[in-house]
């Protein structure tokens, strides 16, 4: 973490408060994409970004100012994600383990590496119908290239568990973009 | 090759998507700081109460700790040290309490001055 992050933190923990509109304006459109991506619904999102950032204030006093602020930021914006969509449970597709298992790995790669334009509206479906959390590990991993470690530390998974989720999610988008009919 | 540039098309259509997708409203930090401070406001008063309620408790432990411990062993150790000492003029009570009641608000109003100038100075 920047030392400049670290004095302000400091000082918004003595009182001066003004000083957290920094942090917001530099991680709020983040912070707004992955709760978006997650839940699919504008309004939700902005209102679930703000009691994120709220959480984040009340809880800066057990920040330990040496790790990244941004992974502690994100992690809780996506426990708080998850825990708004307790409530509010959204429509996501389940595949039989026996599918996923059968599934070729090497189809899987050569599909979810070919640019074809067709290909790309067939996947951008495919992800509508992954879980909320599916949603997040591989924006996480694969659109901001955060690392397993990184990915599992937001997520509180273990970072095996990390890989084996990745590896179900990416069989699941192959199934789900092979059955779509254009 | 690494992961990530293996699923080429995997991040394609996720950067897709994340153009697609909405931005924050223009006063999303505003509105946000204005709950931010209202919840700094209640932290403030929510630990304002607390400290209020453990000096009035410390104070309270302390006036029980020495009534009921101290004293009694005062009274068996010490007048036999000190020889006791009888009272026998008559002691006007405003005069011997007014002065201890007038510092004591003097201080407490300056108190209150002092932490005001103080919280000032925090938010130059």
């Amino acid at each position: 973490m920047r030392s400049d992050e670290k004095d302000t933190i400091k000082h918004i923990l003595q009182g001066e408060t003004h000083l957290y509109a920094h942090f917001i304006e530099k991680y709020s459109e983040a912070v707004f994409s992955l709760v978006s991506h997650m839940i699919n619904c504008r309004e939700d999102a902005e209102e679930i970004t703000q009691d994120i950032f709220l959480k984040a204030f009340e809880k800066l006093s057990s920040f330990n100012v040496d790790s990244s602020f941004s992974t502690w930021l994100y992690r809780i914006a996506y426990n708080t994600t998850i825990s708004a969509l307790r409530r509010k449970p959204c429509i996501s597709v389940t595949i039989a383990e026996e599918i996923l298992a059968d599934t070729d790995d090497t189809l899987v790669d050569e599909t979810l590496s070919n640019e074809n334009d067709e290909l790309l509206q067939r996947l951008d479906r495919a992800i509508a119908l992954l879980s909320p959390e599916e949603r997040a590990l591989v924006r996480l991993h694969y659109l901001e290239e955060r690392s397993i470690g990184e990915t599992a530390q937001i997520t509180g998974l273990k970072e095996s568990n990390v890989k084996v989720k990745l590896h179900r999610t990416r069989k699941k988008l192959y199934i789900l973009i092979k059955e779509q009919k254009i | 090759m690494k992961g990530q540039e293996r699923y080429s098309s995997l991040k394609r259509a996720l950067q897709r998507r994340e153009n697609k997708q909405k931005r924050l409203s223009t006063n999303f930090t505003y509105t946000t700081m204005l709950r931010v401070k209202e919840a700094a406001v209640a932290r403030e008063k929510r630990e304002n109460r607390i400290q209020f309620f453990a000096t009035v408790a410390a104070s309270l432990l302390m006036i029980i700790g020495a009534v009921y411990i101290i004293a009694p062993i005062m009274e068996n150790y010490t007048f036999s040290i000190i020889p006791q000492i009888s009272i026998s003029e008559h002691i006007d009570t405003l005069n011997l309490y007014a002065p201890i009641i007038i510092a004591t608000i003097l201080l407490l109003l300056l108190d209150i001055k002092l932490r005001k100038i103080f919280k000032k100075k925090l938010k130059e």
